[in-house]
């Protein structure tokens, strides 16, 4: 009976530990969605109020009505899907090609080149913007989504070798091979193996989705009007407001800016378990 | 479809995976290609499929020179180790693939991969995926893929090795009663000699990446062309000696360093002097008669193998594996005589293994 009730207590001790545990991190993590989210619904006059309300008084949608008006925040949206979807377009095509011939096929200096690209992604990106620049401006790609899409697979293109190249080396050849006896040609057992490696294309895809999506650096240096600018410049852009700050726009559209983030999220975290499956091949 | 290997070499590196193979698989042989873990038996197979390209030689399937062919056009089907289903297609759509990527009609296909899955009585599994099916039900699957599309040649690597003992064994007969049924040419990787044994029609024994014999279950069995032949097929193993032969008012014998025993004068064109003796465990007697050649053997171990007994004898040095019908009793400890089979001695060039 002794030992029952004190293994109790240490059960209930454990719990104790782990949900405090998980408290703490999902304060850390969420406590600035909240600031955003209730910033952004405070009438504007309660915002800056002394002491802090962290529960709203009041209550106002003006702020999401006004972000887009003060700001074209619409374009800046569509710019940053456009751009977004461009990079990953270009990254997992070519990405997993590259992958899969990396991880195929031996030829001299096979090895030295994916040290290269896994080296040029772990070199902090400041230090390619003014060439970047240089090259984008001599292209004549400044202030185009294209120029800010080719500085977005700078980070997103190594990346994405990377890790599919390691799903690729993890897929048996027998699968390939059996489509090349079955009467498929070269292109058709990429196929096969991309199909198969399906689960690496999605980790790629999520992160280039959210390095695109939040990169700031490299679109300041190439946006230069609504026709190119994305919403995290846009944004950026409304703190130089002169006189008074719009905190209750810029946490609207801070809001807005992340929602699509976590619907993605969302979505992921019910496919997640079943990728680390699949991940192993079976 | 005969297939037909003409001096065919691979490297990998140093290592010489097929060395210098000339081989014929004949015309609706069930050719199966045997020997130790590495001496090349995939290789040859891929080699054969297109899935590795020589680095000499020719190879024709049929009369059609093959060598600059990629697999898809050599209407060969393969039988993978790992079986290779495409987990994310139901067993059907595997089946169908390889008819599917030819773009036969949809009707053709639906009526083929019936027609199949009856044979292989695998209807009910159709709309199941691979990851759901058993070892051996994969097996029937992969064997479908196969079939399905009628190929020249089927090429299969070890594909009853994961499966467990009893399933292999009926696996063994299915697969020999579908060759009997298709005729198609099959060439048949394993390691299994006594899988060989049951299921050839002809065995190419391999060592090294180098071709050793090549004949019917019993030619290579009764009359194994070198030592690594003899010693590699049958179980328990060939007894194997080393010694000298010799010739003496006439009659040949040979001195190994434990016995001498005589040799039928047929065997004397062996140019050698330094040979191997091989004789079968069930080719081993006792000796009852008195004064003959016999050798004084004493009983080691004794173990039982239900029908009969496997009796380690020790003369010397020398130890002696006898099969022998179990309605006799033996002790630990007893001494006897032993000869061999006439006509049953082997003489090879060399040492033994
Ligand atoms: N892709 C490769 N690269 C380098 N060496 C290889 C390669 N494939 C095979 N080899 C070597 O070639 C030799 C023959 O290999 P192979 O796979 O044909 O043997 P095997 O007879 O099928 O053996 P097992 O019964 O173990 O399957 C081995 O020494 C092996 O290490
Ligand atoms: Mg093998």
């Amino acid at each position: 009976m002794q030992t029952n009730s004190r293994f109790r207590a240490k059960k209930i001790l454990g719990k104790i530990l782990i949900y405090g545990t998980i408290s703490l991190a999902l304060i850390v993590v969420l406590l600035p969605l909240y600031w955003s989210l209730s910033t952004s619904i405070k009438p504007e006059k309660t915002i800056l109020h002394i002491p802090i309300e962290f529960f709203p008084s009041g209550f106002t949608l003006s702020h999401y009505s006004n972000i887009f008006n003060i700001i074209p925040f619409s374009n800046y949206l569509v710019n940053s899907a456009i751009i977004t979807g461009g990079t990953l377009f270009i990254s997992l095509v070519f990405g997993s090609i590259a992958a899969y011939g990396l991880s195929r096929y031996k030829f001299p200096g096979s090895g030295g080149l994916l040290g290269l690209i896994i080296g040029a992604r772990m070199i902090p990106p400041i230090a390619f913007v003014i060439p970047l620049y240089l090259m984008i401006s001599s292209f004549g790609l400044l202030d185009t989504h294209l120029g800010v899409i080719l500085t977005h697979c700078s980070i997103v293109l190594p990346f994405t070798i990377w890790i599919m190249k390691g799903f690729f080396d993890e897929l048996p050849r027998d699968f390939e091979e059996a489509a090349l006896v079955d009467g498929c040609s070269r292109l058709g057992a990429l196929r096969v193996a991309l199909r198969l490696a399906l689960p690496g294309l999605f980790v790629a895809g999520i992160f280039g989705f959210i390095e695109s999506w939040n990169e700031f650096m490299f679109a300041l240096t190439i946006t230069r009007s609504p026709a190119s600018t994305t919403a995290t410049v846009g944004l950026v852009g409304l703190l130089q407001t002169p006189y008074q700050i719009p905190w209750g726009e810029i946490m609207a559209g801070v809001f807005l800016f992340t929602l699509p983030i976590f619907v993605l999220g969302y979505f992921v975290e019910k496919h997640m378990a079943r990728v680390y499956v699949v991940g192993t091949v079976k | 479809m005969k297939v037909t290997l003409e001096q065919v070499t691979k490297k990998f590196g140093k290592t010489i995976a097929v060395d210098n193979m000339n081989l014929e698989i004949r015309e609706r042989d069930f050719l199966v290609l045997l020997g130790p873990s590495g001496c090349g038996k995939t290789t040859t197979l891929r080699l054969i499929a297109g899935l590795e390209t020589s680095d000499s030689g020719n190879i024709y399937i049929g009369d059609t020179l093959v060598n600059d062919l990629p697999p898809k056009d050599r209407n060969i089907a393969m039988v993978f180790q790992s079986y290779a289903l495409y987990p994310y297609m139901s067993v059907y759509d595997n089946i169908a693939f390889p008819l599917k990527i030819r773009k036969v009609p949809r009707e053709e296909i639906r009526k083929r991969v019936r027609n199949i899955a009856e044979l292989l009585k695998i209807e009910e599994l159709l709309s199941r995926k691979p990851g759901q099916l058993s070892g051996g039900q994969r097996q029937r699957v992969a064997l479908g893929r196969a079939m399905v599309r009628e190929p020249d040649v089927f090429l299969m690597d070890e594909p009853l090795s994961n499966l467990d003992a009893k399933l292999r064994i009926h696996m063994r007969g299915e697969l020999k009663k579908m060759h009997q049924r298709l005729r198609t040419t099959t060439i048949y990787v394993t390691h299994d000699q006594a899988e060989a044994m049951s299921m050839a029609t002809r065995i190419a024994i391999m060592d090294r990446g180098v071709l050793q014999q090549v004949g019917s279950p019993k030619e290579v069995y009764d009359h194994p062309a070198n030592a690594f032949v003899g010693g590699f097929i049958g179980s328990p193993p060939m007894n194997m000696w080393e010694g000298d032969l010799v010739e003496k008012n006439g009659k040949l014998k040979i001195d190994t360093s434990f016995f001498s025993y005589p040799l039928p004068p047929d065997l004397k064109e062996i140019a050698a002097s330094k040979v191997t003796l091989g004789v079968r465990p069930e080719d081993v007697t006792i000796d009852k008669e008195k004064g003959s050649n016999a050798i004084k053997v004493r009983i080691d171990v004794i173990e039982p193998m239900g029908r009969e007994l496997l009796v380690t004898l020790v003369s010397g040095d020398a130890t002696i594996k006898m099969i022998t019908p179990s309605d006799r009793t033996f002790r630990i400890g007893d001494k006897l005589k032993i000869k061999f089979k006439e006509g049953k001695l082997h003489i090879f060039e060399g040492k033994p293994l």
